[in-house]
């Protein structure tokens, strides 16, 4: 018996060779408990070991395998052959990133933007250690549990065209992450995240007179980078290999930041939170 | 406010076509939510010059009304139902009015409870609420009296009347627990 193959068309980009990426088919043996990355492997392995790619965990956690898998971002770990039957499966890098080599990006700007939405408890005063742990009761761990399960993957990136279309957008991931500790009941850094999110609130405090933090602002504020970019499109909660809704976290952040402005509009002694 | 990117020597960037909203069904889909938002502009300012023609006597008025029966019109009409329609749809996806009952969507209690929270909402849904219970209780005062029960006016109006008060105050407290 003959053995049963699948054929993938894979994108290569060699940097100082190739101007475009262009593709490349290797047919690979089919096996009904093979995922996309297995096959990835047995090219490298077998057939051209030149070609690059990320992963390391291929149980869904680490969130390095991430891929375009016919025109769709997925973990390659967690996307089976068997699914693409006959194929062929066509495997790219992520959308809408700079592409190193082969099925390699770049992954500098949204680290960039992970860490500017300062995605760590903050506290106004950090309580002595003895003092014991910050409590939270289940109620609370359940207003942000869901926002807490991202890998960092970056898929919600792929799937993004408002980022595909203007990259300095701070992106589904690092605003549900950044929404995931403004909910954390043990967090009080809100207003540290604020002007990343909700471009209307920065505004407001360049306007007050008491404020001088306009500098500090400014590179929020003169890239249209926050939630208000957004338009909707809701595909990063489609594709979130870990059920996170990144789309809601934002719209949720666009109301909290709406409510916080008009709040502040009204009562410009303190009606915020 | 495009920000030119800083691109690296060596790196492939790639460029998202224009096109990009054809490559898969969601993607298409949502073109389509935004595009319906023109159509009911486009029916809003026909109503506008209709309303327009009012004050300016029944001979124009009529002319219009007229205008709006050619065939052109009568199809612009029926698509812009249609786009208002799905616009609609996609308001209560959106809001979970109809969308989570009707199991159309899931709303986790966590999120729900996170909406329902904001004031604004609250507001919205202060207002969503409690306004409807007077048109409830008026129109239900007299189909009561219509039904010939005129000689009670008095205590149906108060017992209408009251249970949208009532009504009022519940959902006052309702949103007050939230």
């Amino acid at each position: 018996m003959t053995e049963e193959t699948m054929t993938l068309e894979v994108t290569r980009y060699r940097p100082g060779h190739d101007r475009e990426p262009r593709t490349e088919s290797f047919t690979v043996p089919y096996r009904k408990d093979w995922v996309v990355l297995d096959a990835l492997n047995h090219i490298k392995d077998r057939i051209d070991g030149t070609l690059s790619y990320r992963w390391s965990c291929r149980m869904g956690v680490c969130g390095s395998c991430g891929m375009m898998v016919n025109g769709v971002p997925k973990l390659t770990c967690a996307a089976f052959l068997r699914d693409y039957r006959p194929g062929p499966i066509r495997v790219g890098p992520l959308a809408n990133f700079p592409v190193i080599r082969d099925l390699v990006i770049a992954l500098d700007d949204f680290m960039e933007k992970l860490r500017r939405v300062k995605p760590w408890i903050i506290r106004a005063v950090e309580k002595p250690v003895a003092d014991g742990e910050y409590l939270q009761t289940p109620a609370q761990l359940d207003a942000y549990k869901q926002f807490s399960m991202c890998i960092n993957c970056m898929l919600c990136y792929a799937a993004c065209p408002v980022y595909g279309l203007e990259p300095a957008f701070v992106g589904p991931a690092a605003i549900a992450l950044a929404y995931r500790y403004n909910l954390d009941s043990r967090d009080e850094g809100y207003r540290l995240r604020e002007p990343v999110l909700a471009i209307a609130l920065a505004y407001r405090y360049n306007l007050d007179s008491r404020d001088e933090g306009y500098r500090l602002r400014e590179p929020v504020l003169s890239e249209a980078v926050g939630v208000w970019e957004c338009t909707f499109v809701g595909e990063c909660s489609v594709v979130c290999p870990k059920g996170v809704d990144p789309a809601a976290a934002i719209q949720r952040s666009k109301l909290a930041g709406a409510t916080d402005w008009l709040l502040s509009m009204i009562m410009p002694w303190g009606g915020r939170r | 406010m495009t920000v030119p990117r800083v691109e690296r020597p060596g790196l492939y960037y790639p460029k998202l076509p224009a096109t990009w909203w054809l490559r898969n069904a969601n993607y298409f889909r949502f073109m389509l939510r935004e595009l319906s938002s023109v159509f009911i502009a486009l029916f809003l300012v026909v109503f506008l010059v209709q309303l327009h023609r009012l004050p300016q006597g029944p001979g124009a008025y009529a002319a219009y009304l007229d205008t709006l029966r050619a065939p052109g019109w009568i199809i612009f009409h029926v698509v812009a139902l249609a786009f208002a329609l799905y616009h609609s749809v996609t308001w209560f996806n959106l809001t979970g009015g109809l969308a989570v009952p009707l199991g159309w969507t899931s709303i986790s209690h966590a999120r729900m409870l996170a909406l329902a929270a904001q004031p604004l909402v609250k507001l919205y849904l202060f207002a969503l609420i409690a306004l409807p219970l007077y048109h409830w209780a008026h129109r239900f005062r007299f189909i009561l009296e219509d039904l010939g029960l005129r000689g009670l006016r008095t205590p149906i109006a108060l017992l209408s009347y009251g249970a949208a008060v009532l009504g009022t105050v519940a959902t006052l407290w309702v949103l007050w627990q939230i």
